[in-house]
């Protein structure tokens, strides 16, 4: 009788000693599991959701045209195909009619318009780089200036920076009358060009992780094109348009 | 009829004794099974959540690996650009757009020595120009025809001297 009432103790001594030494972490890790689970369940449902968006992205990029791509790589190629762009220059000097004097490419920096996070080991993506054109020709007024609004709409992209027009000096002989004077302006035109090689090594996942512009947008809204309409819009050629309520209006800003 | 109490004071002590030693027996072992359970759904909830962690693990890096593609690559390139060209055009100016603003405004009877545009840092473009003019008078309704233009701001005559019958004027503005 009295080893019954002696049972009860220690049984309970023995399920205060479970409770403690045994459901208690359990039941912390359990928790702490919990949590992850929730965690992950989270990013799981995150990727998902920016899955759905990047699939409709590569859909939108299948059915691009060829145009709209090639477009978009000509405005900021892989490479610096500079050899390509003087070719370019060259063809504009012969439809605008005026004489090259020189082609300088000054000098090649990163454009930092994009800030990248690089993890200790993880890849670096490639940088926007910049080369600086400057470019002197010489001709009449409006042939300089058809030979710039040429560079200005040029498919690879040129940031303007410097422009310089100046009338040639005349030195007219005495012999010379004022009919054979020359109506020249000499121009020295300063831009930028830009290039980027591509992201071979990029994993959109671990981008994902360091918040890169580009994939969030991609994991967030798909893929926006509406640039290339902006571009195309910025280097459609406007047309003249003298001020009709007064008598100003003067095509060529040099002539007498 | 008289009761007579037949069970002793004694008796009754020692049958509560025996009910509350099985009880408390009774109690013992269930407290025990209780405890022992606990411990077992405890273990049983945290070896399937972490089932579950593991196989929603496998499915993110499912999801990843589906993520890192050539084709991705391609895009994510392709959208890198357009946002480097976004970037850029917000703050770019058109040169022969500029000149097309002043041949615009600029009168018949002006004629240009030098023009000068650079493209300032607040994506502005400041004009230097010298003109030459056939008097002050003209210069003036050339300096209000200047002024009527939308996005010119800071139109500045720096100075302006006679010379051979005509006014060289040196002006500078900012288009936006």
């Amino acid at each position: 009788m009295k080893l019954k009432i002696l049972f009860f103790p220690i049984t309970l001594i023995l399920s205060l000693t479970i409770v403690i030494w045994f459901i208690k972490p359990q039941w912390v890790e359990y928790k702490a599991k919990k949590e992850e689970l929730s965690k992950t369940m989270e990013e799981k449902q995150q990727l998902e959701k920016g899955m759905r968006s990047l699939s409709m992205a590569l859909d939108d990029y299948e059915l691009m045209d060829e145009d709209s791509k090639s477009f978009i790589m000509n405005a900021i190629p892989k490479n610096r195909d500079n050899d390509d762009f003087i070719a370019e220059i060259h063809k504009n000097v012969m439809s605008s009619s005026v004489f090259l004097v020189s082609t300088k490419l000054k000098e090649v920096r990163a454009v930092s318009n994009r800030p990248k996070v690089a993890e200790e080991n993880e890849y670096v993506s490639p940088e926007l780089k910049e080369t600086v054109v400057e470019v002197e020709v010489i001709g009449e007024y409006l042939n300089v200036k058809s030979f710039i609004e040429e560079i200005d709409m040029e498919n690879r992209f040129s940031m303007p920076n410097e422009v310089l027009i100046s009338k040639i000096n005349e030195n007219k002989s005495e012999e010379e009358d004022d009919s054979t004077v020359s109506n020249l302006v000499k121009a020295r035109i300063i831009f930028s060009i830009h290039n980027k090689k591509k992201d071979a090594a990029a994993q959109l996942s671990k981008l994902n992780n360091i918040n890169d512009k580009v994939v969030k947008s991609l994991l967030s809204t798909g893929l926006r094109t509406q640039v290339i309409d902006d571009y195309q819009k910025i280097i459609t050629p406007k047309l003249f348009k003298p001020v009709s309520t007064s008598r100003a209006g003067k095509q060529d800003l040099f002539a007498k | 009829m008289k009761k007579i109490n037949l069970k002793s004071s004694e008796m009754a002590a020692s049958r509560r004794k025996s009910i509350s030693g099985s009880t408390s027996l009774m109690i013992s072992v269930l407290l025990l099974i209780m405890s022992m359970g606990i411990y077992g759904v405890v273990m049983y909830l945290d070896v399937s959540t972490a089932k579950k962690i593991s196989f929603t693990k496998e499915e993110i890096s499912a999801i990843k690996k589906k993520m890192d593609t050539k084709e991705t690559q391609d895009v994510y390139d392709f959208q890198g650009r357009l946002f480097d060209i976004e970037d850029l055009i917000s703050g770019r100016a058109k040169q022969s757009e500029n000149l097309e603003k002043i041949s615009i405004h600029t009168l018949p009877e002006t004629r240009f020595a030098k023009v000068a545009e650079k493209v300032g840092d607040d994506g502005k473009t400041e004009i230097e120009a010298i003109i030459i003019i056939q008097d002050h008078y003209t210069l003036s309704q050339q300096l209000e025809a200047y002024s009527l233009m939308d996005e010119a701001e800071n139109i500045m005559l720096k100075n302006s001297k006679q010379e051979d019958g005509a006014v060289e004027a040196k002006l500078t503005f900012r288009i936006k």
